[in-house]
């Protein structure tokens, strides 16, 4: 198999990379078939955003909206609480 | 990997009067109240090392159809030989009712009440008498041939994190789509791990009735959280990575494959005919908060309810959960735990992680491991004799009240 990636988009609709190994700040690593530059260190098992975010947005992991966003997240950067809200949880009904 | 061969001879088994049969031959010692608890461990400590005795029960002094059906789901359970109820003498739930059960199965049975017998140590004697009774009416050696038909196979997963997304649950969604294929049956517990998914679930329903099923199932669970303000998610998912209870659920869901979901399975309910199944954990009626634990080893006694031989547990951060009856397969994809939880994690598909295996030769290796248990090798929970749990549901109820509630 090829080489070990650093992170990996599990699905074409995802709209964010998990990382395999701590990512660091300033680096590039290849997502797909672009590269995305890390905008801050960011811990393996967590998520990095591979488009600009902004609040409203849905974060989509293996293909389902997994969480909805609350305040603007940059292109690299990490996805998680509290950045990002649960949408089912908060609802009335 | 290529589609499993049905006529794979898997091992061999023990026959039963009716359902699948048992991977295992166990005598299962059941109490029907908390009070009669320390005598049914004494006893089964007396056992321990022949592995063939395990014990769970009921703890509160509470009767409802919940409880009544998971208790008559375990003595119907295909890996359970033989029954020893141990009552207090004063309880709600009656011995006599379960012995009804054991006798309508045709599998030997014994029983005793604490009150009746003179007390804890007299008790423990005549239990340790009764099971050695019943260990001799075990039949020894298997006589049935198994194939994959007769395997019904439950998934959970607990403490997860992200590796269980990226590896672990969908290697046993995969292995549950081939089994499935082969003529099998799939199980998971967990409901409460779906929030976020109604439509996801709802679009994988083999029929109408599934849909309908499922779509009240996913509204009744989404309710009781939101009253309750429990949601299955906790600081270890967090820290592990994970979010919200939506990313958290689209991880956990994998471990039912793709294929159609057959239904909605009630708590005791055995899942008779071959498909992927979903237990509904939360009773129709009202439930008390306490009637939702949540616990791990809770939920995969629900898979072992639903007639489950063997659970598969996926790890992130690590398990040691197990359960009576049925041996548990713990599966991790994470190098740092399977090294640092050696004592208790029984496969590794930390290579798929690290990108140095494919999936398909992990799941081969899987579909190994799987008949290895099945033919008799042990996991680690069956070693240890871990059993982390009893049935969970206390409230109490009239039967009227719960035929007309429960459906």
């Amino acid at each position: 198999m090829s080489e070990k990636a650093a992170c990996i988009r599990l699905t074409p609709a995802d709209n964010c990379a998990v990382a395999l190994e701590n990512l660091k700040k300033g680096r590039s690593y290849p997502v797909g078939n672009r590269t995305v530059i890390c905008g801050q260190d960011i811990e393996r098992g967590h998520k990095m955003a591979l488009v600009d975010l902004s609040a409203g947005d849905f974060v989509v992991k293996c293909g389902y909206a997994i969480g909805r966003v609350i305040c603007p997240i940059r292109e690299g950067c990490l996805i998680h609480v509290p950045d990002i809200e649960s949408f089912t949880e908060n609802t009335l009904i | 990997m290529n589609r499993l061969d049905p006529d794979r001879l898997l091992g061999r088994g023990y026959s039963r009067a009716s359902g699948r049969p048992g991977i295992r031959n166990k005598l299962l010692i059941l109490y029907t109240v908390e009070c009669s608890k320390h005598v049914c461990l004494r006893i089964e400590e007396q056992f321990r090392a022949g592995r063939q005795v395990d014990c769970v029960g009921n703890e509160a002094c509470a009767k409802n159809s919940v409880v009544l059906r998971e208790l008559s789901a375990l003595i119907r359970h295909p890996n359970t030989g033989a029954v020893l109820v141990v009552g207090m003498g004063c309880e709600e739930i009656r011995v006599q009712e379960l012995l009804v059960v054991c006798e309508a199965v045709g599998k030997p049975w014994r029983s005793l009440q604490v009150q009746d017998a003179g007390g804890t140590e007299s008790s423990i004697a005549a239990g340790i008498r009764l099971a050695e009774e019943l260990l001799s009416e075990l039949r020894h050696e298997p006589d049935i041939d198994l194939f994959w038909r007769d395997l019904c196979v439950g998934a959970e997963c607990g403490s997860s994190d992200f590796s269980s997304t990226i590896a672990a649950n969908p290697l046993v969604g995969a292995f549950m789509d081939h089994l499935v294929a082969a003529g099998g049956t799939g199980v998971i517990s967990e409901m409460a791990e779906t929030v976020g998914l109604r439509n996801a679930i709802l679009a994988r329903a083999v029929n109408e009735h599934a849909a309908r099923d499922l779509a009240l199932t996913y509204d009744k669970m989404l309710a009781y959280c939101k009253k309750t303000g429990r949601f299955s998610i906790s600081p270890g998912n967090y820290l592990g990575g994970l979010s919200t209870i939506e990313e958290k659920s689209a991880g956990a869901f994998i471990k039912s494959g793709h294929g159609p979901l057959s239904g909605i399975l009630k708590l005791g309910q055995n899942a008779a005919d071959s498909g992927m199944w979903i237990v509904d954990e939360f009773p129709d009626f009202l439930p008390s908060p306490d009637s939702f634990r949540g616990g791990d080893a809770s939920s995969m006694l629900h898979l072992a309810a639903a007639g489950c031989q063997l659970v598969l547990l996926t790890t992130g951060r690590g398990h040691v959960a197990g359960i009576p009856l049925s041996p548990v397969i713990k599966i991790t994809g994470n190098r740092e735990t399977f090294h640092r939880m050696k004592d208790d994690t029984d496969f590794d598909v930390s290579p798929v992680t690290e990108g140095e295996e494919s999936p398909e030769s992990a799941l081969q290796r899987l579909v190994e491991q799987v008949c290895a248990t099945v033919s008799g090798t042990q996991t680690f929970s069956e070693q240890y004799g871990v059993n982390l749990c009893s049935i969970p549901f206390s409230d109490q109820l009239e039967d009227r009240v719960i035929e007309r509630l429960y459906y």
